[in-house]
């Protein structure tokens, strides 16, 4: 391709120029790229620790203190529902307050289906001492609770329960560790059927709902409602969390104007340098013209400079905003080592940002290839 | 002998506001084969004329035919075409392209048609540096050669596409009389092996004189044109 060959030369004879433009784009994309994934990651990590853990959707009954029956159809109905939703879990919730010799505490009594809930809130690995509870002799408590009291694996705790003036004795079997202090504090987690019969339950407290997509929550939500009864309340994540997405939303703007503005500049610098280009050019323009160059071919030469250009600054400009993004986790770490905001690679935004440039590059040697289109023979031949 | 053109009354003016008629109805032949000088003085018009039998420039009136195609009706594209196809420019400058190499300058009328050359091409094009005595410096830059390697170079390169005319406008301008002489007789030598047609603009009536044909053009109009032998 002629306009290809001639493009590659010009840019191969003028090495500095071309460097310069290469790495004007390069460090627009590396911002762009550094700083998209720096808010993706900032918001992952954010949307993770807020509900990572927890339940995403949960449908409890609609009149207030009511259970809903434990009704293995139900189950299968939402299990079913749609094939976002990764898993289902029932709970029987109730409160209570626990007794050791020493100290009296409030206590929150959560029951789970391991198997589901583990999907869910990660006891598995939650777990940092002995084992799951089983039945209604046994349970376990977050390492803040134990650490308070003292308590140790095969200690017993009186639990007294309001509703039903009950009191129980139960055994700790286990200890978790949320990373939460409220949770690590006032869970105290039995299997289902243990916290059933210790809070005299008929039926469950709520069906808790994990899902793939965790923005969907709402829609699904509403599907859901329109689809299971009057007698069920649904709640999910997103409408009691809207200060985070609104804060999480303002980020998203902002990082994008920094984007935009960032991509405008390069745009800017590209154009202006090609059509100085074009002017330094124009003899050898003049003279290919005249040798039968058409105008089309004249101005894919400056076309293709642009896209040359625009396709080595992608690619540059992504390994360097990856390097970047690397040396901040690196260097940008908690006291514990962590770092502040976990990593975020995401290829298909970094793919988005590359075609963008290449794009804007096109874009921005649309000018200098008209202006190359335009001209005219005579004057350069007149004037060389 | 076949009329390669064919020029019917040709006029030209420049300039918007304030008009300066450059060619005043200027008529005349050029047969195939035939080695013309054009002579003027500057400001004759000369180059104007050059410019609009080269397609570079369009005549207000009056008509251009190149081997008997009238150019009056064709858009920029098929102008571009038939310079690529039919002529070869000469200037006074060599207007190589820097950063290209002598060789590559050459092929360069081909490369605008074609993607690939093929080796018989590529052996013209060899023959073409021999035939102007550059095969030593083929591969420099354009940059990275005398003033005569760089017009001798420019004269290669208006031969590539083999075409039925060439225009040359001053081509020893920016030479001595040394190098004047050679190029004139490389010219000359072209114009025999490959039986080009050869319309020369010049200054220089000692070189005039040793063509076949001498047109003199003095304010826009022929104010001479002459047989020689």
């Amino acid at each position: 391709m002629f306009s290809f060959r001639v493009a590659l030369r010009f840019l191969a004879s003028n090495k500095l120029q071309t460097l310069l433009i290469v790495l004007g784009i390069a460090v627009g994309v590396s911002v762009q790229v550094f700083i998209g994934s720096l808010i993706q990651g900032l918001q992952n990590s954010l949307i993770d620790s807020t509900i990572g853990s927890s339940s995403h959707i949960t449908v409890t009954s609609s009149e207030r203190n009511e259970t809903v029956a434990d009704d293995a159809s139900f189950f299968s109905t939402l299990q079913g529902f749609d094939e976002r939703i990764v898993v289902v879990s029932k709970t029987v919730d109730g409160s209570g307050s626990m007794t050791t010799d020493t100290y009296t505490d409030p206590v929150v009594i959560r029951g789970f289906e391991f198997a589901q809930a583990n999907t869910i809130y990660g006891f598995d690995d939650k777990l940092i001492d002995g084992a799951l509870p089983v039945g209604a002799g046994e349970m376990m408590l977050g390492k803040d609770l134990v650490d308070e009291t003292g308590l140790s694996l095969g200690d017993t705790v009186s639990v007294f329960i309001p509703e039903t003036s009950e009191t129980h004795t139960v055994l700790l079997v286990g200890v978790f560790d949320f990373r939460v202090t409220s949770i690590n504090k006032s869970w105290f987690v039995m299997d289902l059927g243990g916290a059933k019969s210790v809070l005299s339950s008929p039926g469950l407290s709520s069906y808790e709902i994990q899902i793939t997509d965790v923005f969907a929550s709402d829609a699904l939500a509403a599907s859901l409602r329109n689809n299971i009864g009057n007698d069920f309340a649904v709640t999910e994540w997103q409408s009691a969390n809207q200060e985070l997405l609104s804060g999480l939303e303002g980020q998203s703007i902002s990082s994008l104007m920094i984007q935009i503005f960032v991509m405008v500049s390069v745009v800017l610098g590209i154009s202006s340098v090609l059509a100085i280009t074009v002017l330094q050019k124009s003899k050898q323009l003049g003279i290919l013209k005249a040798m039968g160059t058409n105008d089309a071919q004249a101005s894919k030469i400056f076309l293709f400079e642009g896209f040359l250009l625009g396709i080595f600054g992608a690619v540059i400009g992504v390994l360097l905003g990856l390097l970047l993004a690397v040396m901040f986790t690196v260097f940008a770490v908690n006291p514990d080592g962590t770092p502040v905001v976990a990593l975020y690679i995401n290829p298909a935004f970094i793919a988005m940002s590359a075609s963008i440039a290449v794009f804007a590059s096109l874009v921005a040697a649309f000018l200098p290839a008209r202006r190359s289109a335009k001209l005219d023979v005579i004057e350069v031949i007149r004037n060389g | 002998m076949a009329k390669v053109l064919v020029l019917d009354k040709i006029a030209k003016s420049y300039g918007k506001i304030v008009k300066t008629q450059v060619l005043h109805g200027i008529s005349f032949d050029v047969e195939e084969g035939s080695f013309t000088a054009i002579i003027g003085q500057s400001g004759s018009g000369k180059s104007t004329l050059m410019n609009i039998i080269g397609t570079l420039d369009r005549p207000d009136e009056g008509n251009v035919s190149i081997y008997g195609k009238n150019t009056k009706d064709m858009d920029k594209k098929a102008l571009a075409e038939l310079r690529n196809e039919t002529i070869g420019f000469i200037f006074q400058h060599h207007y190589l392209l820097p950063e290209f190499t002598a060789l590559e300058n050459i092929l360069m009328p081909y490369r605008i048609k074609h993607t690939k050359v093929p080796q018989a091409v590529m052996d013209y094009a060899l023959e073409l540096i021999e035939l102007v005595g550059l095969t030593h410096v083929k591969d420099n830059l354009a940059t990275e050669m005398s003033g005569g390697q760089q017009q001798r170079t420019a004269i290669a390169r208006a031969l590539m596409n083999k075409p039925k005319l060439i225009l040359a406008d001053e081509p020893t301008g920016s030479l001595d009389s040394d190098t004047t002489e050679q190029v004139y007789s490389l010219l000359r030598k072209i114009n025999k092996t490959y039986n080009t047609t050869f319309l020369v603009i010049t200054h220089d009536k000692v070189v005039a004189q040793q063509t076949d044909r001498m047109i003199e053009i003095k304010d826009g109009k022929i104010e001479l044109d002459v047989t020689l032998d």
